[in-house]
């Protein structure tokens, strides 16, 4: 899972919305927001982490049981590979 | 050079096809004054189009890119085009943006048939630009209204924007950023470089904080003007 390159997470009204810079707006199938633990998950992600790890990263920093934090991570995955975020 | 008044810009542009020069003939302005932008796509780029949409005419190539090059040129002066009707009632417009088919032109004629022509116009059907003036945000009129071409060369105080889908009844309700600024990113043209996007993200950072934004679910009866209005008038940011 490796965010494709030319996509970046910008603040917009205080939203962080991911958006893509030259040929990867070709690429993008509509816009996300992410909220502050997709954030968080978004720049773990782009230092290479794996899903282990974004879920370990939620139980870490949130109050969370290890079940919520693998749904929430599969959720997070599913909305950016939707978005056809990931180079893959 | 023929000069137009689009928005508040002096905006040159040449049209050579007939449906561009009738669109943008509301537009002309005849005194000379240095112009702010110039939208005038390269012919080789036309071609280059016309390769990619072989069923699409000259005429059409012409009207639908000039378009989106005014729409690039205006984020570089704190404006924005959105994919949307644009109705104003009693001086101030209200805009309804949705994809393509969901009904944005069929609920503004409603606001015309609702409210009348005394107090209502079409503003643009399907690209007005939306401007941050020094008293706040106004939309405006453009040549670029798409197969209605309704449009009329005209900038108003903004009221509202509003995202349409089609649903059974209808309901509206007032959106955050965090909605809304998806929503609007596609329905307007894209920036394909790093410095337009900047720009672009800029304008609707102010324009989300000042202007109310809305998400509504509506069925094409006469009631969804009323739903639209009664949430939509006098709000602010």
């Amino acid at each position: 899972m490796k965010i494709r390159k030319g996509f970046t997470l910008r603040s917009v009204a205080d939203t962080s919305v991911v958006v893509p810079l030259g040929g990867a707006a070709e690429k993008l199938n509509g816009f996300i927001t992410l909220n502050n633990s997709g954030v968080m998950l978004w720049k773990l992600l782009s230092e290479g982490a794996d899903e282990p790890a974004l879920e370990q990263a939620l139980l870490d920093r949130y109050d969370v049981t290890p079940v919520q934090a693998h749904e929430d991570v599969a959720e997070f995955i599913g909305k950016l590979r939707k978005a056809n975020v990931f180079d893959e | 050079m023929p000069l137009y008044g689009i928005g508040g810009f002096c905006v040159e542009l040449i049209p050579k096809y007939p449906t561009l020069m009738r669109q943008a003939e509301p537009y002309r302005v005849t005194e000379e004054r240095p112009a702010d932008f110039s939208v005038m796509p390269e012919e080789s780029f036309l071609r280059e189009q016309k390769g990619k949409y072989p069923e699409a005419s000259p005429d059409m190539l012409e009207y639908v890119f000039t378009g989106s090059l005014f729409a690039r040129a205006a984020l570089r002066h704190e404006a924005i085009v959105l994919h949307a009707s644009a109705v104003v009632l009693d001086g101030a417009a209200y805009l309804f943006s949705a994809a393509s088919g969901t009904g944005k032109t069929t609920h503004t004629q409603m606001w015309l048939s609702h409210f009348g022509a005394e107090r209502a116009f079409i503003l643009n059907d399907d690209m007005p630009l939306i401007r941050r003036f020094p008293d706040g945000f106004r939309a405006c009129g453009t040549p670029f209204a798409g197969s209605t071409g309704w449009s009329r060369n005209a900038c108003v105080k903004l009221a509202g924007i509003c995202f349409l889908e089609r649903a059974a009844g209808n309901s509206i309700r007032r959106i955050s950023a965090f909605e809304g600024v998806p929503l609007f990113l596609g329905q307007t043209p894209r920036a394909r470089d790093a410095e337009l996007l900047e720009l672009q993200l800029a304008t609707l950072d102010r324009l989300f904080r000042e202007a109310p934004v809305y998400r509504m679910g509506c069925c094409m009866s006469p009631e969804a003007v009323l739903c639209a209005y009664e949430a939509m008038k006098g709000a602010d940011a």
